[in-house]
């Protein structure tokens, strides 16, 4: 993989919202929802980005794609820096990296039919010289994601959360996308439901040849469908390894918390289980050095002065802990993961 | 051990603009003292219509039929006065989303306070020192400060904490805990699960323990119903449940979730989605999305049968195998 150029290369990405409070809207603060982010990703490649509520993960989907204005740091996509671009220069790259949204109900527009939906992006970037050729594209798409031409004349809430979801995908992908960003994709969906929408995008990244993001706070659904995960905890990215390097080998104090923290669907597994204590601190007033101190059950006293920076374990495994680096944390037990 | 709460043939009906929609149709279950029953289904399959006949919540538009026996005492007849004296006091009820099932006006402590002061006959001042020892018995850090707080100052987990607290308050025979982890992240979903399982040692009540996630329920009950389309379709304790499911639907539903353990390529899906109430097939209702469904399958509807000890099933393929054998 080495010798291969990242089709996507994300460096000291960060994005602060200005606290404002009092008449004059006068800025009090930031919250730092994404604090200096770096990684990369091949091409073909499937990326999950893992963490719980508050992390930054969707904050990073979108400043990826400047849903979001980045604050500070790079974005390379091909090798142009797309923080740059102007507006205009943006929405034209948008036609090669899109994104599938969260929730099925709120990003389709209710009042128009799934043809008008699916025709807006080929609109938008003149794709197809005719009306003609626009609707078979259209009509091809539709099926591609399991769903039938008949389906096209209706609206979103003719469809169950599946489809809907399904058409979400059609829509990112009929512009023929070399990246996908998919921020929960399926957490919105019942299980029996998930399984199909993560078969299909499992289809679809071979069919297509697709690059993808995968952002999801369910470690299981990432284990399924991911080649590598990055970790986030509070804006940053505390571990980033292959898929099976970080469940057989997870570094990161946190990240053994947050696996052995997912319940498992065996009522025989006995495990260790590390329970973290309190809850995530605010990104606005974030704990100082390690921003993981206050809850790590590790930690010592240089972990809160000494920001830790993320540094290689092995190849293609990194991770953010003063402890590690020291030496002083060692491999994990294998069965801690059951 | 006689059961503590005892459903037989429920049926709860809703009058909507499209006629009487059934919802919950001939449910039957029980629990026993100090046992965790989890009751585990999809979006609609009526789990949570089931937890709110029990706590006789349901809106204007619905109505109950067959039998609810919490302690020998039949709820369904039973006077909306009397029925209060049983909500939160013998049997309490935890809800999925914490911060609209607290009251945003109200102190953390006044909101404990109230169900104690209802139903215990004990002064303000013991009310608030019961308060704050449930505030300690649930885990918060600073219990007197947060005695003092609204819930928007509380994080979500604390908020469920708080929530439990209030359930607890009145040392209920029977707690209903309706998806109490669904909203939380798995580290705080962690704590919280931790808390139940300490509070239940404890105190020995009864959980009915309503959720979609399998983890779960491995973790936390001694037995499960899985429910679909309004009915139960299959009944066993927590080991048999995962060692030898035995219904269609119970066996495709362990078999979407994408395990920790094993390495597959693509996950076992089952195809198109759950009927919607008032276009249920007529036989069996999960026949049309089954695999290996017959022709009896989609003609008659079985019935719940016990095919071994404590071990129930709905299903046509199971109970003729029992017959052929």
């Amino acid at each position: 993989m080495n010798e291969k150029q990242p089709i996507l290369e994300i460096k000291g990405l960060k994005k602060h919202f200005p606290i404002k409070t009092g008449f004059f809207n006068k800025v009090t603060g930031h919250v730092r929802a994404v604090d200096g982010v770096d990684f990369k990703v091949m091409p073909g490649e499937t990326l999950g980005i893992v963490g719980e509520s508050g992390c930054g993960k969707s904050t990073t989907g979108r400043t990826i794609l400047r849903l979001l204005d980045p604050s500070a740091g790079e974005v390379l996509f091909n090798g142009k820096d797309l923080a740059k671009l102007s507006k205009e220069e943006m929405r034209q790259m948008r036609k090669d990296i899109q994104m599938v949204f969260q929730d099925p109900y709120a990003s389709l527009n209710p009042r128009k039919t799934i043809r008008q939906i699916l025709l807006e992006p080929l609109k938008v970037h003149g794709i197809g010289s005719s009306r003609e050729e626009r609707m078979k594209r259209v009509e091809e798409i539709i099926e591609v994601v399991g769903l039938r031409k008949e389906h096209l004349d209706r609206h979103p809430h003719d469809f169950s959360g599946g489809q809907r979801q399904r058409i979400g995908i059609a829509r990112a992908l009929i512009l023929k996308p070399r990246v996908i960003i998919a921020d929960e994709p399926v957490s919105a969906l019942d299980v029996s439901i998930q399984s199909q929408v993560l078969n299909l995008l499992k289809d679809l990244k071979k069919e297509f040849n697709l690059t993808l993001i995968f952002i999801s706070h369910d470690l299981s659904v990432v284990r399924h469908l991911c080649d590598r995960i990055a970790v986030m905890y509070l804006g940053r990215v505390v571990e980033i390894a292959d898929k099976k390097q970080l469940f057989n080998n997870p570094s990161h104090p946190y990240t053994r918390a947050l696996l052995s923290a997912v319940p498992i669907a065996n009522p025989k597994a006995k495990r260790e289980r590390v329970i973290l204590k309190g809850d995530l601190p605010s990104p606005a007033n974030p704990p100082s050095g390690c921003t993981f101190h206050p809850r790590c059950p590790v930690a010592n006293e240089s972990c809160k002065t000494k920001i830790p920076i993320l540094q290689d374990i092995d190849s293609g495994h990194q991770v953010s802990c003063h402890l590690f680096a020291e030496g002083k944390l060692k491999e994990t037990k294998e069965e801690m993961i059951g | 051990m006689s059961a503590i709460l005892e459903v037989k043939n429920l049926k709860t009906k809703f009058k909507t603009d499209k006629g009487t929609v059934s919802v919950v149709d001939g449910v039957d279950f029980s629990i026993k003292p100090g046992e965790t029953l989890g009751v585990v289904g999809e979006s609609g399959c009526g789990k949570s219509v089931t937890s709110l006949s029990v706590m006789r919540l349901l809106p204007a538009n619905a109505s109950n039929e067959g039998s609810i026996t919490f302690q020998g005492k039949e709820l369904i007849s039973l006077a909306e006065k009397q029925m209060q004296k049983v909500r939160g006091n013998d049997i309490a009820m935890i809800f999925q989303e914490p911060m609209t099932s607290l009251n945003p006006l109200h102190t953390v402590g006044k909101q404990i306070e109230e169900a104690i002061i209802l139903h215990m006959n004990i002064s303000k001042l013991e009310a608030k020192e019961r308060a704050i020892k449930m505030l300690k018995a649930v885990g918060m850090p600073r219990a007197e400060e947060i005695y003092g707080e609204h819930p928007h100052q509380l994080s979500g987990g604390m908020r469920q904490r708080v929530m439990i607290a209030i359930a607890m308050a009145c040392d209920p025979k029977l707690i209903i805990a309706d998806e109490p982890t669904t909203a939380l992240d798995v580290t705080i979903q962690a704590q919280i699960l931790d808390l139940m399982k300490d509070l239940k040692e404890k105190t020995g009540t009864s959980i009915m323990l309503i959720t979609h996630d399998l983890g779960v329920v491995a973790e936390m009950c001694d037995r499960v119903i899985v429910m679909y389309a309004g009915q139960v379709v299959e009944e066993t304790d927590v080991d048999t449940l995962f060692e030898n499911p035995k219904h269609p639907y119970t066996i495709g539903l362990m078999d979407s979730i994408p395990s920790f353990e094993d390495e597959q390529e693509y996950l076992n899906t089952i195809p198109g989605s759950v009927p919607l109430p008032y276009e249920m097939p007529n036989g069996c209702r999960f026949a049309p999305r089954c695999s290996w469904a017959k022709e009896i399958c989609h003609q008659q509807a079985p019935k719940l049968v016990e095919i071994e000890s404590q071990h129930k099933c709905r299903c046509w393929l199971v109970t003729e195998e029992e017959d052929a054998s």
